[in-house]
């Protein structure tokens, strides 16, 4: 074949047709067929997804006091791909970080793309280390924010407000029941860097931003908790019990004003701290009540009206022979009237107006009162008590239940009920949250006070205040807990100390004291219990340990509320300094 | 070619034809150099956004860090222990220390005081 020009010249043509064809279909393959495979590469390599952290909302009082807040942080980061020289790079942010060189050269060293090398670093430091790295040229390090959880307060509140995980969930507390609303939505953004780690800014892809969480106002008023706080530690300190709890409630609304519990525990340090410390005895603990249950079947009989206030019940000189046992009074007490009854707490009486409503009527006004069931406070690990119905009762139980034994409450159920009585019959539903409020400061959720029943009628109300006022008086058993210028209306008790190992301790009492004031316009119910609390033989009463302490507790809380006084001081039946130690009946 | 021929043919310069590929070629390096130049000022500016934002993280975070200091430097329990601490001897008021004035409930509004300002400018 002759290579003349011209096919020379088709000959370049078709070469050139063939390579330019080849090319076409290798971009037709890489920019058609292999698109999506190849831009994930370049994605993988290019675009990173960003998360912007939302921030956990804060807790506040009923005055807006912080309670618990966010200390921004940061998490010191490792990309080992930009590392070039581990060792050097450790040696520059090691002694910010205070970490081992070694360690931090070893974990750079890795290749990993991700790895934490420290967590919850100041942001003072972490500003150190990147101007360290910018002056030495060093890249590979950054760091990604992050916050800590503080409570300002340290131990005070601590079982109330619980705290938070290294995930930054709620563990306990108010931090786990509201934690939906705490914790906001994470946002994020995709951004492209280029082969240095910068951003390339006009890249930037979808973007959500983040929704910080809802603050949280507690109902909790913490000059109260203060109080509270305060009184029951110095009593602590006094009585050594194994466990002290004292909760203040408004009873008209059943908002929570204060609740503190023994032993506690910091929060800022709260993995130091042992289980029991951590549990809310208000809500988590159940005790045998005691005489302060009394309330519960007086109540039911003047409720029933099979008594009246003036009626007399013969108390069998302390010795009630029934279903085959004997049921004692600390003293022997001869005819009582049903006001009596509760002043001056004869377990017999009360055995007596209980055996007049009957099994059925008397435990259908437990079960009103709120026991036996949750009531449903915004607080985790609330256990409903043991109140089991009238089909497993022995036949002693009749004569056991009223006086507060064969029954297991809560203390907070034992404070709405004795609320029930202060604002006039109502069983409210206890509350602890506030309102809920964006981070702009609209409310998204208001908690009213909400009725759950009308237990007993106002008139009844007010003929069991009347006793209740008299146990608070020289004829009572809680003279030590008189405060000032002020009419209490409360009931004390002291229980034996149940064995687990079945049976009661012997010289072991939980003593308790739950009252009002001021008696008829209450402003606070307020319940003190200290659980086995060391004293001489004979003194564990509700009357001498917790009565006092209720009184100093409400002292302290008219004068912050501003209460008036009530009363001239003359008609106040006691004074813990001018009277005798338990002058009246031991309970 | 023959002589006549080539001294036909003009040689001289289609000033019109150069200067329109000269004005396009100038537009595309234009259009092109504009371009590069945008996307450096689009990058430089995306950097100075970057910045800004950063700086703007950085001023919220020592803000929050103030604010968190505040709130435990003027809690109530540091003030307690800062009140202890320091000894000022300030106990809670008890209630027979307390007189209360009875108040007046006809003039509760804090309003301007006309008397007060008579004979005012004279």
């Amino acid at each position: 074949m002759k290579w003349d020009a011209q096919t020379r010249a088709v000959s370049v043509c078709f070469g050139l047709v063939g390579l330019f064809s080849v090319y076409s279909f290798r971009l037709v393959d890489l920019q058609l067929a292999k698109h999506d495979e190849y831009a994930a590469r370049a994605a993988e390599k290019h675009v990173q997804k960003q998360t912007a952290y939302a921030k956990r909302g804060t807790i506040r009082d009923v005055h807006n006091e912080v309670l618990a807040n966010n200390l921004p942080v940061e998490t010191a980061v490792g990309d080992c791909s930009l590392v070039r020289e581990p060792m050097a790079v450790a040696e520059a942010i090691a002694k910010p970080l205070e970490v081992d060189p070694r360690e931090l050269a070893a974990k750079l060293g890795s290749g990993s793309k991700y790895v934490v090398l420290k967590q919850e670093v100041a942001e003072v430091k972490a500003e150190e280390i990147r101007q360290n790295l910018r002056a030495a040229k060093l890249k590979g390090i950054r760091f990604e924010p992050d916050f800590r959880r503080i409570y300002p307060n340290g131990a005070m509140l601590a079982q109330v407000l619980g705290f938070v995980d290294h995930k930054h969930d709620g563990v306990m507390g108010v931090e786990k029941t509201m934690q939906e609303f705490l914790q906001g939505e994470n946002g994020f953004r995709y951004i492209e860097i280029d082969r240095t780690g910068r951003e390339l800014v006009p890249y930037r892809g979808l973007e959500k931003p983040a929704k910080d969480g809802c603050d949280v106002t507690l109902t909790i008023d913490l000059g109260l908790q203060s109080i509270l706080e305060q009184e029951l530690t110095a009593a602590c300190a006094q009585y050594r019990p194994e466990k002290a709890v004292a909760v203040m409630m408004r009873p008209d609304t059943g908002e929570i004003l204060a609740m503190t519990s023994r032993p506690t525990f910091d929060l800022n340090a709260a993995g130091d701290s042992k289980p029991d410390q951590q549990k809310n005895v208000a809500v988590v603990d159940m005790i045998e009540p005691g005489s302060t249950f009394k309330i519960v079947a007086t109540s039911g009989a003047l409720e029933e009206k099979l008594v009246t206030p003036q009626t007399t019940v013969f108390c069998e000189n302390g010795h009630f022979q029934y279903a085959g046992r004997v049921l004692r009074d600390a003293h022997p007490m001869g005819v009582l009237t049903v006001h009596q009854i509760l002043a001056k707490s004869s377990n017999i009486g009360v055995a007596k107006l209980a055996l007049q409503l009957g099994e059925a009527k008397f435990y259908e006004y437990v079960r009103k009162f709120g026991f036996g069931e949750r009531t449903g406070v915004a607080l985790t690990g609330e256990i409903p008590g043991l109140v089991t119905s009238p089909d497993h009762w022995s036949k002693l139980e009749i004569t056991r239940i009223p006086m507060g034994q064969s029954i297991a409450v809560t203390p907070l159920q034992l404070v709405m009920a004795m609320s029930a009585v202060a604002n006039g019959g109502r069983l409210m539903k206890p509350l602890i949250i506030s309102r809920i409020t964006d981070p702009d400061g609209r409310a998204v959720v208001t908690f009213a006070p909400e009725t759950i029943r009308q237990v007993i009628t106002g008139a009844t109300t007010k003929k069991v205040v009347a006793a209740l006022k008299e146990v608070v008086s020289k004829k009572g058993t809680a003279q030590l807990a008189a405060v000032k210028g002020f009419l209490v209306a409360g009931k004390t008790g002291t229980a034996q100390k149940v064995d687990p190992q079945g049976g009661y301790y012997q010289g072991r009492y939980v003593a308790s004291f739950v009252g009002f004031m001021p008696a008829d316009d209450p402003r606070f119910t307020l319940l003190v219990m200290l659980d086995d609390p060391q004293t001489k033989p004979g003194e564990a009463y509700g009357g001498t340990v917790a009565g006092p302490i209720f009184a100093r507790m409400a002292e302290r809380a008219a004068n912050y509320l501003d209460l008036r006084p009530t009363e001239p001081e003359a008609q106040i039946a006691g004074s813990p300094k001018k009277e005798p130690i338990n002058a009246g009946m031991p309970d | 070619m023959n002589h006549s021929a080539r001294r036909n043919v003009n040689y001289s310069i289609k000033v019109a034809s150069v200067l329109k590929v000269v004005l396009c070629t100038a537009l595309l390096a234009a259009a092109g150099l504009s371009y590069v130049y945008l996307k450096n000022q689009e990058q430089q500016c995306g950097q100075i956004q970057r910045r800004l934002e950063t700086e703007l993280a950085q001023l919220r975070g020592r803000n929050e860090v103030v604010n968190s200091q505040i709130a435990s430097l003027s809690s109530r329990a540091f003030l307690e222990k800062r009140l202890a601490k320091e000894s000022l001897g300030l106990v809670p008021i008890v209630n027979d220390q307390i007189v209360r004035l009875n108040q007046s409930h006809d003039n509760v509004r804090d309003e301007l005081r006309v008397v007060s300002n008579r004979g005012f400018g004279k």
